[in-house]
């Protein structure tokens, strides 16, 4: 995981998209010691990885608390509740800490359930998601969006993204909207409709599916 | 009247010839595929993308363009629990000599979105803490008041009419005080109030005050004073009491800054501007 990534993950439920989640919070972790990752996780899918807690306020009490005894805090926190305080969260921290030239704290930010995000949609991009995606590197925030079908996010999420994650689609229909979004010549990812669980395919900006 | 039905629509003759071209475009992918013909991927789009989705889903894609789809496959994995990636809660400074930085910042918000206390938010201020502010405030609501008085008489001199006499006005005055005390002690209770950078200043104040004592202009009263220390301390104790006070000690007769001895010898009472003359 890079510092300006920007990760979109589609897939049926049951099929992976939550793994790749789990794999980009473990390798962010593991890679940078001073790295955090905040997760929008209404299903508590990541408590094995991040500390579960129910909204901010309760995030910033524990790290007060541990400031104040001097112990040492999780670096990876799960929020329930609403998405738009932990990507609020996340833009604080990242205007605080971070540059372009200068990431101290690389921040990965997760939406586990993006039909559970109250901000962006179908149709349109809040104003706290643009500001993140076009500020991301200055931030040090890599976002990461799990969806389940490729229209739950505005084709302004597929520009500004850097990789994105395929899995089995259930029509052609909805591969060609993917082909459509990420420049991809037509039946390119015809091969995912219907394909078996946890099978994906990787396309990375710049590159195509690698 | 005429029918609309028989003129079609730009937009649906439109539609129809996209259909037309898409189902010739198919013809030939399937011809191509069946004389084991590959067009390059620049080619193979023959189509308009986006156009006539639905005569497009029952068409098989074309495979040559499916068969190299690089695909792979997630691995599930567990986690260490999250005591297992942990971090100090402070960043060390940027610089040399700077502050730590907390990794995640006190809120100054109290009471949450949903109306409950945000749960140490803050560290909630201590009752010597709320003491602090509460006399800080009283000391300046007396020393504004002073300076009021100073520059409105009219003022004093109403409250004092109101009050029937000096003596109760001291009195109301010293009650409001007190009340004014209890009020800034409860508002730093309820709102977490605390003076900031009080410890720094208290530092600050204290170096001004030295600062301002060692290298002041000393006033006309205070050059008297240092004149009197330079002859003695005797004389310096009748030049001012408050530096008689500072430089005696405690136990000190106060009648001997006051006796001098005459040409006889003999010790005799002057009064304090003539020794200081002396």
């Amino acid at each position: 995981m890079e510092l300006d990534q920007a990760v979109i993950v589609i897939g049926p439920p049951k099929h992976g998209k939550t793994t790749i989640g789990r794999e980009l919070v473990k390798a962010h972790l593991e890679k940078y010691p001073t790295g955090i990752a905040l997760v929008h996780d209404t299903n508590r899918q990541f408590t094995d990885l991040c500390r579960w807690t129910g909204s901010v306020a309760a995030c910033r009490a524990n790290v007060t608390a541990a400031r104040r005894e001097k112990k040492p805090i999780a670096r990876g926190w799960a929020f329930g509740g609403e998405s738009t305080p932990v990507s609020e969260l996340a833009a604080e921290l990242g205007q605080l800490h971070n540059r372009a030239d200068d990431v101290r704290v690389p921040i990965l930010l997760v939406y586990d359930e993006t039909s559970m995000m109250e901000s962006s949609g179908s149709t349109h991009i809040a104003q706290i998601d643009l500001r993140i995606n076009a500020n991301r590197r200055h931030w040090g925030i890599a976002p990461v969006y799990n969806l389940q079908r490729p229209t739950a996010l505005t084709e302004a999420f597929y520009t500004m993204s850097t990789d994105v994650y395929v899995f089995a689609q259930p029509s052609e229909r909805r591969t060609r909207v993917l082909e459509e979004y990420l420049g991809l010549a037509d039946g390119r990812l015809a091969r995912l409709v219907g394909a078996g669980k946890y099978t994906h395919a990787h396309w990375r900006q710049g590159e195509g599916l690698v | 009247m005429v029918s609309r039905g028989l003129s079609p629509s730009p937009a649906a003759a439109r539609k129809r010839r996209q259909r037309d071209r898409d189902r010739g475009a198919d013809l030939v992918a399937e011809s191509l595929e069946r004389l084991g013909v590959k067009l390059p991927e620049h080619v193979a789009p023959l189509r308009s993308p986006g156009a006539n989705e639905n005569a497009r889903a029952s068409s098989p894609a074309p495979a040559a363009a499916n068969d190299n789809l690089p695909l792979h496959e997630t691995k599930p994995i567990a986690g260490n629990g999250p005591d297992a990636y942990t971090g100090p809660a402070e960043l060390p400074p940027r610089s040399e000599g700077g502050h730590p930085t907390p990794l995640v910042p006190e809120t100054q918000q109290t009471i949450g979105p949903d109306g409950e206390p945000v749960p140490n938010a803050k560290a909630p201020i201590t009752p010597e803490e709320a003491k602090t502010f509460a006399l800080l405030v009283v000391q300046y609501f007396q020393f504004g008041s002073s300076q009021l008085f100073l520059k409105h008489p009219e003022f004093v001199e109403g409250m004092i009419a109101m009050a029937g006499s000096p003596d109760a006005f001291n009195q109301q005055f010293a009650f409001f005080s007190s009340f004014v005390g209890q009020s800034a002690e409860h508002c730093a209770m309820k709102y977490n109030l605390r003076i900031p950078y009080l410890q720094e200043a208290v530092v600050v104040g204290a170096i001004g005050i030295a600062t301002f004592g060692l290298a002041g202009k000393p006033s006309e009263r205070g050059k008297q004073n240092l004149a009197a220390m330079a002859r003695g301390p005797a004389n310096a104790k009748n030049a001012n009491p408050s530096a008689a006070a500072s430089s005696a000690p405690a136990d000190a007769a106060p009648a001997a800054a006051d006796t001098v001895f005459n040409a006889a010898g003999k010790p005799e009472r002057v009064d304090p501007d003539e020794g200081l003359w002396r």
